[in-house]
């Protein structure tokens, strides 16, 4: 238990230790000059404070008081002076030296990954949630952003962290964009614009996905090469409107799990998984894990609920909706689908 | 009727949706707007202005100004004169989400937390994030709830047996029955009177659900 942080317990190490001295000092001049009726200076005071305080109990002639309340005044100095050394001492010094070894073992920096991370733009409230829900999807996250107040926070998170202008070229190079598998934008709109124009420089594959605060910026950052915008303004609105007419799309764009339970996860589809080639029906999907297959996308298309005759392809996409359970028996029973 | 507390960025794609489903609505706002539709000019947190815009006869009330605290206020006096309204709210900051919780909102929502969701979505899994947004801007794919009335002819059979999935492509994702709820039913599942079927599928198809549902 830690009554006290360091830095308090050291101040009242420091507080206890002065004023008792002070009350040595006091105490042996009146007592010597009222008591004991002999003159004394200053020097000799603090000698002998000191002399009691660190238990040497070595005086020079003349300098130890000798009457009965001297004496009981010496005995009170030893004591106090031993507990607050002995007790206190102790639980200064063993937390600051801990305090220290942690500063100096820990890195004061997390190292960048050497590819496959998104470089995120921006650290605030949004990508706060974005990259704990990245990092769910097993995404790791570089933070760039030209204000260093959320680096301790990013540190201690063990989110990499590059200080400078987003729309910098360098800066996006610090962040290994070019190694990246995407760049989301997280700032202000203007921000965001030059810096997707930026990042199309450095490395003009990159998947780009950027928020718009205005929704009337949306069409600006797709034609300058976003690939996906997003308006979570525009969105709150439609969503809310919905859950006041009772519908319940509202729930998995919130990333809820929809009606308490149900989540939806993408597949793609290569040749070596197990239901390439067959149909629905074949496949045994909804029969082996209850999950239910809610659309396949080929060549940027949408087939919505296929039909049981629906024939797999290889590049498929497939956008599946289950509880967590039936997606593990899903993992289980077609893993190697995943991509 | 929805009355929608706030014209910013929320409220007025609150309202294009609101418009696109046909729904009653009315706007409440402290500043004139330049549009023809039903508005109520003024204070939405106040007796006065909420009564004006009919709170009493209101299914549902958005609170969607730019400020949380004067949403709370909204939901506090709204809930205030009509106990039975559904107050959804908008909100800045995470931490307001409680707060709004506790002035009485049924729903609370902050746009970090969506923006945030849908940033993720998108880069994560791409393709479920399209998915969403064909469920959301494309309007062709809807997810919703059926009824089954007593005397239904689902009433008694097995999912399988409705011929739901076979005849419309539609699929069932979960069934709510009283306060229960099955998620993801087998196909030997079966239906009762008073069930509430959560379907997923095209719009133009879940229609003909609706009807088969009702014998028609």
């Amino acid at each position: 238990m830690r009554l006290w942080n360091v830095k308090t317990r050291i101040r009242a190490l420091g507080l206890s230790l002065m004023t008792l001295f002070l009350t040595g000092v006091v105490g042996f001049v009146l007592i010597k000059t009222y008591v004991e009726g002999e003159h004394v200076t200053f020097v000799e005071a603090m000698y002998w404070t000191i002399i009691t305080l660190t238990t040497l109990g070595y005086y020079p002639p003349g300098v130890g008081l000798t009457s009965d309340i001297g004496m009981a005044f010496t005995i009170l100095i030893v004591g106090s002076g031993v507990i607050i050394i002995f007790v206190g001492v102790p639980s200064v010094v063993a937390p600051w030296f801990e305090e220290r070894l942690q500063r100096a073992t820990k890195a004061r920096k997390t190292p960048l990954p050497e590819g496959g991370h998104i470089v995120v733009v921006g650290y605030n409230p949004t990508s706060r949630y974005a990259i704990e829900e990245l990092r769910h999807h097993g995404f790791a996250s570089v933070v760039v952003d030209e204000d260093r107040e959320h680096e301790q926070e990013l540190l201690e998170k063990g989110v990499p962290f590059v200080w400078g202008d987003p729309t910098d070229e360098e800066t996006l190079k610090k962040a290994r964009l070019d190694t990246s598998l995407g760049l989301m934008l997280t700032g202000q709109d203007d921000v965001n614009i030059f810096a997707a124009i930026t990042a199309r420089k450095v490395n003009p594959e990159v998947h780009i996905v950027s928020i718009a605060r205005d929704p009337e910026k949306e069409k600006l950052l797709y034609k300058i090469g976003v690939n996906k915008v997003v308006s979570p303004g525009s969105f709150v609105g439609r969503m809310l409107a919905n859950r006041a007419l009772g519908r319940y799309e509202a729930d998995i764009i919130e990333g809820k799990k929809l009606l308490g339970g149900l989540e939806m996860r993408q597949y793609t589809l290569t040749p070596r998984s197990g239901i390439t080639g067959k149909t629905l029906a074949e496949s045994g999907i909804g029969e082996k894990t209850g999950i239910l297959v809610i659309g396949v996308w080929r060549e940027g298309e949408l087939t919505v609920t296929p039909q049981p005759d629906f024939v797999f392809k290889e590049g498929d996409i497939v956008v599946i909706m289950g509880t967590s359970a039936q997606m593990l028996a899903f993992e289980n029973t077609f893993g190697g689908i995943a991509g | 009727m929805i009355i929608v507390c706030g014209y910013g960025t929320v409220g007025k794609n609150a309202v294009t949706e609101l418009k696109e489903k046909g729904a009653r609505f009315v706007v409440v706002d402290r500043k004139e707007i330049d549009e023809d539709i039903p508005f109520v000019k003024g204070d939405a947190g106040t007796e006065e202005t909420l009564k004006k815009a009919g709170i009493g006869e209101a299914t549902a009330l958005i609170a969607c100004t730019d400020r949380d605290s004067t949403n709370a206020l909204i939901v506090l006096m709204a809930k205030t004169l009509n106990p039975k309204i559904k107050a959804l709210a908008v909100v800045k900051k995470d931490e307001s989400i409680s707060k709004l919780y506790k002035t009485g909102a049924d729903y609370v929502v902050s746009d970090a937390v969506i923006g945030g969701q849908l940033l993720a979505k998108n880069t994560a899994s791409p393709y479920v994030g399209g998915f969403i947004d064909r469920l959301t801007i494309a309007k062709n794919v809807e997810i919703t709830e059926i009824p089954i009335p007593q005397n239904s002819p689902f009433a008694g059979k097995t999912l399988r047996e409705t011929g739901i999935r076979k005849k419309t492509g539609v699929s069932v994702l979960a069934i709510r029955r009283e306060d229960d709820i099955i998620l993801s039913p087998r196909r030997d599942t079966e239906i009762k009177g008073g069930d509430r079927l959560v379907v997923i599928g095209e719009t133009d198809r879940i229609r003909e659900v609706f009807n088969m549902a009702r014998g028609l």
